[in-house]
């Protein structure tokens, strides 16, 4: 009775920790670098709730002796790094990597105290998805989304769920066992272990007290990405992202674990290489989608056409669709580029 | 007895024993019997012991009893023989209470007493709840984590000092919201003195609050049971003989024993209190030998298990905390022209915390304490300009030990309760102390004027300083119902033992000192109404602040005015209504020299109060209004990504506030009276408005979303009382 009575209560917040929303830093990896080395950092900068920015995202480095000095700092002033991947020259006094990400008006602010060799966590090797045996989004009660319960249950093969439906997604990781933390564009979160998470392909889901509340809205049929981020000893982190479907896979290919969409698509062997267009779609997790395309031998490609593409840091090679996660790309300008890439092992759906 | 019955029965003679109905039950003595038969009437009075005897006429008889204090009371009897009458208590005269025009030496003093605590509406028995509905003190939301915080005219709670009986008190609220540490029955009268108190008190630069013992000779065994949804409680007290009387008490919540608790609380909030006491003599002259204690306890989850995701809840540390403290007190009264009171007690607190063996805290401090408090008013004085004065002391020993092993960046999760894991080092060290002051204050009356001027020198083994204390009261009673007054002082407080330690606190913290004033009217109508309005102001020297996660530090300067109005009308035992309204404004200087609200600073507050006995009735109701408390906004924060974290940027200083806050509590109890015991079920309601629900702030993940926990807007409660 006096729990009822007494017991506060409060609306829950419209995002958490896993939503890959609005403008924000995702991760930020650093390489661990001692007292006057080298690091190298990468950074995955979710814009408009997207993978990818349609234009540049400012990033600015700075090497400060303490978190605080961030809180201060002018985004104007002289940064000891700047772009999406700078190489940074870490004196003993100022081992904290500050970052401040800008784009129009939004602005974010994040740091890394920096770690030092030897590497407590590599990104994961892959992840991995299964279709988890629940009852549809909206006769779930609850009980069945507590850890015991989600423990018993084991998932079928497989990326694409139905609106309301349940994935479990894993991280093959080496031998540091990590701590995984995982996001997405969309969808609500259960995390079941270090390196695994159970994912309902709906919004609006809160436990609480065993109970599941909210209106429990099932997603519209879309690309997901999700990101894995890997935490070892403080200050060393490594990322990756894949993508999963609600309702039916779209056809398109797969590049390194990333989900490209495209209409048209040839068949590829494995090994070979696939020279396509682009075309800009919001909707795919890079911000284009690929139009029909020649399959080749990867030796005999002249010309791959990355240089081409819009990007604050020149490519040559085959195009890897994490150079817009990390803001290495853009999408300004992509429409009708040509490009070759290297489809994964049986990544063409 | 029997024989005197028997006697009386076989002369055809009517004994009649005339008693109180009700838990009191004792004999009436001085009650008028008078038997009216069909061969006439008949008159006589009962003796001490209730009784009365009178010639049986011819039947049928009309006994009629009447005593001034009690309802008549007729009964008609056919036969001679023995009768037992239960008078139940009215309203005789009636007794109004004037609080005010009285010529102590404390400028302003509001005193509140056990029927005020018992029946005004939203105080659940509770007498220092009912000083939050004081003029100048903070009105806090009612089970928001502050709401046992007494800030008075600005000042912070730690600020304040707590007495029972002369012995300082180390914590006043269970758990900081649910009640006092000692209940309303146990108390004769609670003072508040919010600012320029006379001399009698130091160590201080807030307020005091002094509460006393109810010391009411029972004449027989007497007690009381009750229970609400909190808390039961039990007491009782009997004449032990050699004119000493023994009393008890005893409360315990007991939600944890109905098992509840959840996986936020693994164990319910458990807390309770106890009295045990000897008494001897009168409230004006005896002794008293007593002991006390409290205890809290509770076991939660570190983070709030709602807001995380299954995974980290399970991950999550607990924090078992716990703290008790107990006393053994002895207090010795007496009045006459040198009249005074003597107590000297142990005290033992402890406080603990424990992160799920991440890292504990424990702060032990045993303290011997003592304090007199003179007053020599001779007769032969009474018409001379001096009138007498005051004298007293304070002597306190104590041992402090602190012991801090370090649970890393958790520990700021539960620094609320457990403030050394908070600040992330590691110690094991004690600190002896002895504190002391000595005091005078002399009464002079110069024509209309009554001048009080205090002296008070207070010394403290942990800085090698004595603090000279100048006080300074004075009242003009310009007619029988109108005085004004005022008072000035210099006030001196040394800092807490925990925020002394090395490592953790800082052992030259320096003492805070302040300078008040204040100055007000008061005024009776027709010698019943009472009306006041008084204004204040503080200048604070070195306040500190406590930052969660850092030591203790002193700022620059602190700064407190207000304006205060009261009314009050009470006839005991009938009726009683009090309303008041305050203005102030309560700042505190940044280090950085920028003035910034203080914690306190509750511009506006204000509310009415008003209890009706009737037959058996108390009908009451009390609402509230205050302003918002400041608060500091966070602003976003910085993403800490080698850790996955986020650290919140705080905003201006208290550059945000609550919403106002408003309350209305309705009080509905009625007593039965039995032949030697009473049966009273209270009723209350209390009602908040959905926009003043909010208890405290809350923010989301990355602090660039902030909500609100609300509490609930209606909620109705129940308790239960029987006496005897």
């Amino acid at each position: 009775m006096l729990l009822a009575l007494l017991a506060a209560c409060q609306a829950p917040f419209g995002a958490d920790r896993h939503d890959l929303v609005g403008f924000r830093v995702a991760a930020v990896d650093a390489d661990p670098v001692r007292d006057g080395g080298t690091t190298t950092a990468r950074v995955a900068v979710i814009v408009d709730g997207r993978p990818f920015s349609h234009a540049p995202v400012d990033l600015a480095w700075y090497l400060l002796a303490d978190p605080d000095e961030l809180l201060d700092l002018d985004p104007l002033s002289t940064a000891d790094g700047v772009g999406p991947e700078p190489e940074l020259v870490v004196p003993a006094d100022r081992r904290v990597l500050g970052l401040i990400a800008r784009q129009g008006d939004l602005e974010e602010r994040a740091f890394v105290e920096l770690p030092t060799p030897p590497a407590s966590v590599h990104p994961p090797r892959a992840l991995t998805s299964g279709v988890l045996p629940l009852p549809a989004m909206s006769a779930l009660l609850g009980p069945e989304l507590l850890l015991d319960a989600r423990e018993a249950l084991s998932a079928d093969p497989g990326d694409a769920v139905p609106p309301g439906g349940a994935l479990r997604l894993g991280a093959e990781v080496g031998d540091e066992d990590p701590l995984v933390r995982w996001m997405s564009t969309a969808g609500t979160w259960f995390e079941l272990d270090r390196h695994t998470a159970d994912w309902i392909a709906g919004d609006d889901l809160l436990l609480d007290d065993d109970e599941l509340e909210g209106e429990r809205i099932p997603l519209e049929p879309q690309i997901v990405t999700v990101l894995a981020l890997a935490l070892g000893d403080p200050g060393d982190t490594a990322f990756r992202a894949t993508e999963v479907f609600v309702g039916d896979a779209p056809e398109g290919v797969w590049v390194g674990g990333r989900f490209l969409p495209g209409d048209g698509l040839p068949e590829v062997a494995p090994g070979q290489a696939l020279t396509t267009t682009l075309r800009a779609d919001d909707t795919s997790p890079t911000g284009f989608r690929l139009e029909g395309g020649e399959v080749t031998d990867p030796s005999l490609v002249a010309d791959w056409g990355t240089p081409s593409l819009p990007c604050v840091i020149g490519h040559d090679g085959p195009l890897d669709p994490d150079w817009w996660l990390t803001q290495q790309c853009f999408t300004n300008g992509i429409d009708g580029l040509r490009v070759g890439l290297i489809p994964d092992p049986g990544g063409l759906r | 007895m029997i024989g005197w019955f028997v006697g009386v029965a076989l002369a055809e003679e009517l004994a009649v024993e005339v008693r109180e109905k009700g838990d009191a039950g004792g004999p009436i003595a001085s009650a008028t019997v008078d038997l009216a038969c069909g061969d006439g009437s008949r008159s006589a009075t009962t003796d001490a012991e209730g009784r009365a005897t009178l010639s049986f006429g011819t039947p049928p008889c009309t006994l009629s009893v009447t005593a001034p204090g009690f309802h008549a009371t007729e009964r008609t009897l056919d036969a001679p023989g023995e009768v037992v009458v239960w008078v139940r208590p009215g309203h005789g005269e009636m007794e109004i209470v004037v609080e005010g025009l009285k010529s102590t030496a404390d400028p302003t003093r509001y005193s509140v007493d056990a029927e005020q605590a018992e029946e005004t509406p939203g105080t659940l028995d509770d007498a220092v709840r009912l000083v939050q509905s004081l003029p100048g003190v903070t009105v806090q939301r009612e089970y928001s984590p502050s709401s046992g915080d007494l800030s008075v005219r600005g000042s912070s709670p730690g600020d304040s000092r707590y007495f029972l009986d002369g012995i300082e008190i180390p914590y006043l609220y269970h758990y900081n919201q649910y009640a006092s540490v000692f209940p309303a029955t146990q108390i004769d009268t609670l003072e508040l003195f919010p600012s320029t108190f006379s001399a009698r008190y130091g160590d201080a630069v807030g307020a005091v609050i002094d509460a006393r013992s109810r010391i009411d000779v029972p004449d027989g065994l007497h007690g009381s049971g009750s229970v609400n949804f909190v808390m039961a409680s039990a007491e009782a007290k009997a004449p032990v003989g050699r004119g000493w009387w023994l009393g008890v008490s005893g409360r315990r919540s007991y939600q944890d024993l109905a098992g509840e608790s959840t996986a936020q609380y693994t164990l319910w909030p458990i807390f309770g209190d106890w009295v045990v006491r000897a008494e001897h003599g009168s409230p004006t002259r005896g002794t008293g030998v007593f002991a006390f204690g409290a205890s809290d306890r509770y076991e939660r989850a570190a983070g709030e298990l709602d807001l995380l995701d299954p995974l980290e809840a399970t991950t999550t540390p607990y924090l078992d905390y716990a703290q008790h403290f107990e006393g053994l007190g002895v207090r010795r009264q007496w009045g006459g022209e040198l009249g005074g009171r003597v107590s000297a007690g142990l005290v033992r607190h402890v406080r603990r915390a424990d992160l799920s063996g991440i890292g504990d805290e424990r702060l032990e401090s045993d303290a011997l304490v003592s304090r007199g408090d003179l007053g020599w008013y001779p007769t032969a004085a009474a018409d001379r300009w001096a009138r007498g004065l005051d004298l007293g002391w304070e002597l306190n020993s104590r041992r402090v030990g602190y012991v801090i092993d370090d649970a890393g960046p958790d520990g700021l999760r539960v620094a609320e309760e457990a403030p050394g894991l908070g600040r992330g080092v590691s110690i094991d060290d004690e600190l002896w102390r002895l504190q002391g002051g000595l005091y005078g204050t002399g009464h002079a009356q110069l024509g209309p004027v009554r001048v009080m001027p205090g002296l008070r020198v207070d010394g403290d083994s942990t800085i090698a300083e004595a603090q000279v204390e100048p006080r300074l009261a004075a009242r003009w009673k310009l007619a029988d119902q109108t005085m004004i007054k005022a008072g000035a002082g210099r006030y001196a407080q040394r800092p807490d033992s925990e925020h002394l330690f090395a490592g953790t606190g800082n052992p030259d913290l320096p003492t805070t000192t302040s300078w008040q004033v204040s100055g007000g009217w008061e005024q009776t109508v027709s010698g019943r109404l009472e009306l006041g309005l008084e204004a204040y102001r503080k200048w604070l020297f070195d306040p500190l602040v406590f930052p969660i996660d850092d030591a203790a530090y002193a700022v620059p300067t602190g700064d407190a005015w207000g304006v205060e109005a009261i009314t009050r009308y009470r006839i005991r035992e009938i009726v009683f209504l009090w309303g008041w309204l305050a203005v102030q404004q309560s700042t505190v200087e940044e280090p950085d020299g920028t003035i910034v609200p203080s914690d306190g600073d509750q511009r506006v507050s204000g509310g009415v109060v008003v209890s009706v006995d009737q037959g058996g009735w108390n009908l009451g109701a009390r609402y509230r209004y205050a302003s918002g408390l400041p608060f500091t906004q966070l602003d976003g924060s910085l993403y800490d990504a080698g850790n996955d974290v986020w650290v919140p940027t705080p905003g201006p200083t208290n550059g945000a506030r609550l919403p106002p806050y408003h309350k209305v509590d309705l009080r509905a109890a009625h007593t039965w009276s039995f032949r030697g015991w009473s049966l009273t079920f209270t009723t209350e309601v209390w009602i908040v408005p959905k926009a003043s629900a909010q208890l405290y702030p809350t923010w989301n993940f990355d602090y660039t979303e902030q909500g609100w926990v609300s509490g609930p807007t209606f909620l109705p409660l129940l308790s239960l009382r029987a006496k005897f």
